[in-house]
């Protein structure tokens, strides 16, 4: 086993969290490397220093009026307007947003319309909606809270499910110098495309 | 911490007792006020948000349908409101005076107290400068030693990811207070 493997093993070794297999592995690494020898030395010293951590006690008081004073915020609360819908009426009330929304972007590509002159002939054709949007990010694009908004949550789920992956095939590799969001773009790019590359070659496989 | 009682102090909360909700309660608040204290690393604002975590629980108790643990649920509500929290702290943390939180001491020896607290302040400097997510997974496994499954859950990523984040806080911590390993 190369050292960039072991070296992700050493706090389970630590933590005597290894399978049998791992452990014999590890400690024959250990047996003939001074590095991570001193890398396993490192983290020992590391978790004794956090053992010398101060306690905190916020004291007998705050235990004892705990459970009133949750009580007391939650009573502020629902007093200062945090009204509880049930949920059919704000599934109404969602329905209802939704059909306004739609109205207002009919009547907004009504007005939308662009006149323009050609020779003798006045045309006028409507902005379609694709147009308006790619528009939109134009002058967004500084912007990035209006760029989010422009997201629409089916994207921001696909965001958060390609983001996953990355970061589970980036760890998977194993014995990483820096964690996911250390990379610059160029090495992330990379690493997309490495991923993308193996996806490729399992799907045709 | 008793799942068979956790599960039925819910189930009489959610039939409209009232009182089971404040047993819950005494029966979590420690564990989580010290997640919530390593999260933010400032007792007041510890002991404020911890009670702030049970308020949302009980707002949304009554939607929990156990399909996690009942732990795992309260450990990420905590988790999410100390790192929001956090990132909404961040400039007042800039403009202010260092945090004037005071460990709890033994008063034996000045030198080795003095030696604590400086101990202690510079852990709190190293833990509140991790990635959040890397700060996230240190505070559960270190202070609340949860299984890595566990944490696994409660953030929503794989076991390896969350391992990997531990190496990764562990190594920025063992860079951050490598001054004080000759103590």
């Amino acid at each position: 086993m190369r050292c960039k493997d072991i070296k992700f093993k050493l706090i389970g070794y630590f933590e005597n969290n290894l399978s049998p297999e791992e452990k014999k592995l590890v400690q024959n690494h250990l047996d003939t490397c001074l590095r991570c020898q001193k890398e396993l030395e490192e983290i020992v010293s590391t978790f004794e220093l956090l053992k010398k951590e101060s306690p905190i006690e916020p004291g007998e008081i705050y235990w004892t009026n705990f459970v009133p004073v949750v009580r007391s915020r939650i009573e502020k609360k629902e007093e200062t307007g945090v009204v509880i819908i049930p949920k059919w009426k704000f599934a109404g009330g969602v329905v209802t947003l939704v059909i306004f929304f739609l109205l207002g972007i009919f009547l907004f590509k009504e007005d939308r319309k662009v006149m323009f002159k050609s020779g003798t002939e006045t045309y006028s054709y409507l902005l379609p909606a694709e147009d308006e949007k790619i528009e939109e990010l134009f002058y967004a694009e500084e912007d990035e809270s209006s760029l989010r908004s422009l997201i629409t949550e089916a994207d921001r789920k696909k965001l958060v499910l390609a983001e996953e992956e990355l970061e589970e095939y980036y760890w998977e590799k194993g014995g990483k110098e820096k964690s996911l969001e250390e990379l610059d773009l160029k090495q992330l790019e990379n690493l997309k495309k490495t991923l993308e590359k193996e996806k490729f070659k399992r799907e045709i496989l | 911490m008793d799942e068979e009682k956790t599960q039925d102090l819910i189930s009489r909360f959610k039939s409209g007792e009232e009182k089971a909700f404040n047993e819950l309660v005494s029966l979590y608040k420690k564990g989580i006020f010290n997640l919530v204290f390593r999260m933010v690393r400032n007792k007041e604002d510890a002991m404020d948000l911890a009670q702030e975590v049970f308020v949302k629980v009980y707002h949304s108790l009554k939607d929990f349908r156990g399909e996690s643990r009942f732990s795992t649920w309260l450990h990420r509500i905590a988790v999410n409101l100390s790192l929001n929290f956090t990132e909404r702290d961040k400039f007042r943390s800039f403009i202010s005076l260092p945090d004037l939180t005071q460990p709890v001491l033994s008063s034996d020896s000045p030198l080795k107290d003095f030696e604590k607290k400086q101990i202690s302040e510079a852990i709190d400097q190293a833990v509140l400068s991790l990635p959040k997510k890397q700060k996230a997974v240190f505070v559960l496994r270190h202070y609340q030693e949860l299984q890595y499954s566990e944490i696994a859950e409660v953030m929503g990523k794989s076991e390896g990811a969350i391992k990997a984040n531990y190496f990764q806080a562990l190594k920025k911590l063992k860079k951050s207070l490598a001054h004080f390993e000759e103590w």
